[in-house]
């Protein structure tokens, strides 16, 4: 691919992800970035999950997807020009290769090449908060090409964590866990036989850390129920380490980090974690408040300066915001209305960025020319470059008016003193003193 | 199944579009009535110059590394980053349990209101 339609795709890819999540945010300790790399990451959120990491990743990943989506016009046509790798799953339509001998073949070419080669190896999109298992075809794919000659080969494990992977604009987290560099686990291998991709112990064995590492980077609850316990017991933990910020939304790398650590604790510690968070959930919501509301307390003189404060902004603000927002609320609603499509998360969150970007889009372009046709180009060159500021004044102002009416539900929350609003801060320190034991 | 070379794609999808619409702009602006011939001149000379460029600007620029761009600075003295970076150190075995339990507990006594 030429450096142009790299930079293009990614570009492309950056722009989708940016509009699609508020927030993308990288926790990596150390990640790989040259040479034969192989990402292999968890697959919640259909194509976001390709989308996200052709925008984070150092080179284009050569994608080993599903050989379906090269029969689907528009998006087979954007999977040949990124020189996407097909593989055929036994239960997809069409007459397919049993073996996938092109498959091995196409990505052992591409790591003796230097390139970074993308798989899901659980093989399926997933819409539980944990891995699938975790399919051996990774760990053939580096063995072979190993075998095949290529040396310095790293495997690099990802972990994506979505808030909400089917809604618009919600927030992302991207995990990196330790690289693992394939030169060392075949020397450290003690095997008489070649350790390649037909040798079973060594690819079970390769395997192993590949899940091993997925796990390390990926939500990992075991299930639903369990994913929010956790994620309420982490929010209160951190919220009442800093209740200065007990209004901002808790940072969600940190969050998941912590609600993880705690989904892994020995039983009976997670147990009590898991019975003080469903109490605490309970109280809250027979009282209709948030954690945040119980979280520390802030003063009748803050909230009147940030009332001031936001008040103005706002009002400076305001003329913009409205324009933004009368251009805006049409592909906002078609976006959302995404969320209204009968089948799975993970379909949903694959169809809401492409959706997001076509209308997005097509609005942007559509506006400038209907006012350049209009008005002159001149006019319509002039839409073209506002739009997108008028549309952020929106988002600025809905972000301070969420944080001013937060804030005052705090200020009310911290004031009221009722018995089922102090046997809810009972039950918050509950769980408070459950996270610390469990800890 | 046929298959189209990128350079192709790229011509297809890119340039020509944005060919077509230099092409109405210029157009436009040579046929306007009622604009003086410097202001023509200037017009010309902005959309040749400025729609490449932003083109240009926003496909070809420098894409970095926005892995690192999106890294969160972790500031440690956040007690919520201090409390993440405490329960991570004390499960690698690098902070000691008595440690551990009186930085916890002052940590999360931080918010006792």
């Amino acid at each position: 691919m030429t450096s142009f339609a790299m930079s293009a795709v990614r570009r492309v890819a950056e722009a989708t992800a940016r509009l699609t999540y508020r927030d993308i945010q990288v926790v990596a300790s150390r990640r790989s970035s040259d040479g034969p790399v192989l990402l292999v990451s968890n697959h919640f959120g259909g194509v976001a999950d390709a989308v996200l990491l052709v925008y984070l990743s150092p080179r284009v990943p050569r994608i080993v997807a599903r050989d379906v989506i090269w029969s689907v016009p528009v998006a087979g046509a954007l999977m040949r020009s990124i020189r996407a790798i097909p593989v055929h799953k036994s239960d997809d339509p069409g007459p397919g290769r049993s073996t996938n001998d092109a498959m091995f073949s196409s990505c052992y070419e591409a790591l003796a090449e230097g390139s970074l080669v993308l798989i899901f190896p659980e093989g399926v999109t997933q819409d539980d908060p944990n891995l699938a298992p975790v399919k051996t075809g990774a760990a053939r794919i580096a063995l072979g090409a190993r075998a095949a000659g290529t040396t310095g080969i790293t495997i690099q494990p990802v972990g994506i964590h979505y808030e909400d992977k089917a809604a618009f604009r919600s927030r992302v987290v991207v995990a990196f866990s330790e690289p693992i560099a394939l030169d060392v686990v075949v020397a450290e291998a003690a095997s008489a036989a070649p350790v390649d991709a037909d040798n079973r112990a060594a690819v079970d064995a390769l395997n192993d850390r590949v899940a091993a590492g997925m796990r390390e980077a990926a939500p990992d609850y075991r299930d639903w129920d369990e994913a929010r316990e956790m994620q309420l017991a982490a929010s209160v933990a951190l919220r009442q380490a800093a209740p200065d910020q007990a209004v901002k939304e808790v940072d969600l790398a940190l969050r998941e980090q912590l609600a993880v650590r705690l989904a892994r604790r020995e039983g009976p510690q997670r147990e009590a974690v898991a019975v003080a968070s469903r109490r605490y959930r309970a109280t809250l919501d027979g009282l209709r408040m948030s954690d945040y509301q119980l979280s520390g307390s802030v003063s009748t003189a803050r909230i009147l300066g940030q009332l001031a404060l936001d008040g103005l902004v706002t009002l400076l603000l305001l003329p913009y915001a409205l324009l933004g927002l009368a251009l805006g609320i049409i592909p906002y609603l078609l976006t959302q209305a995404t969320r209204l499509i009968p089948a799975a998360p993970a379909v949903r969150a694959t169809v809401m960025p492409l959706v997001a970007l076509v209308v997005y889009l097509l609005e942007w372009i559509g506006l400038a020319v209907a006012v350049g046709a209009s008005w002159g180009w001149g006019l319509g060159a002039l839409v073209a470059l506002l739009t997108p500021a008028f549309v952020g004044a929106t988002v600025l102002v809905a972000e301070r008016l969420v944080l001013l009416w937060r804030t005052a539900r705090q200020w009310v929350g911290s004031r009221r003193a009722s018995r089922p609003v102090a046997a809810a801060r009972s039950d918050r320190a509950a769980l408070v003193d459950a996270v610390r034991t469990a800890l | 199944m046929v298959t189209m070379p990128t350079s192709e794609m790229v011509f297809l999808f890119l340039i020509l579009p944005a060919t077509v619409v230099w092409v109405s702009v210029v157009g436009d602006i040579v046929t306007r009535p009622g604009l003086t011939v410097a202001s023509r001149v200037a017009w010309l000379a902005a959309v040749t110059l400025l729609l490449p460029t932003a083109l240009a600007w926003l496909l070809l620029r420098p894409t970095g590394d926005p892995l690192a761009d999106a890294a969160a600075p972790s500031d440690p003295d956040d007690p919520q980053v201090a409390l993440v970076a405490l329960v991570i150190d004390h499960d690698d075995g690098l902070v000691d349990d008595a440690t551990f339990s009186r930085r916890l507990d002052g940590l999360l006594r931080l918010s006792h209101p």
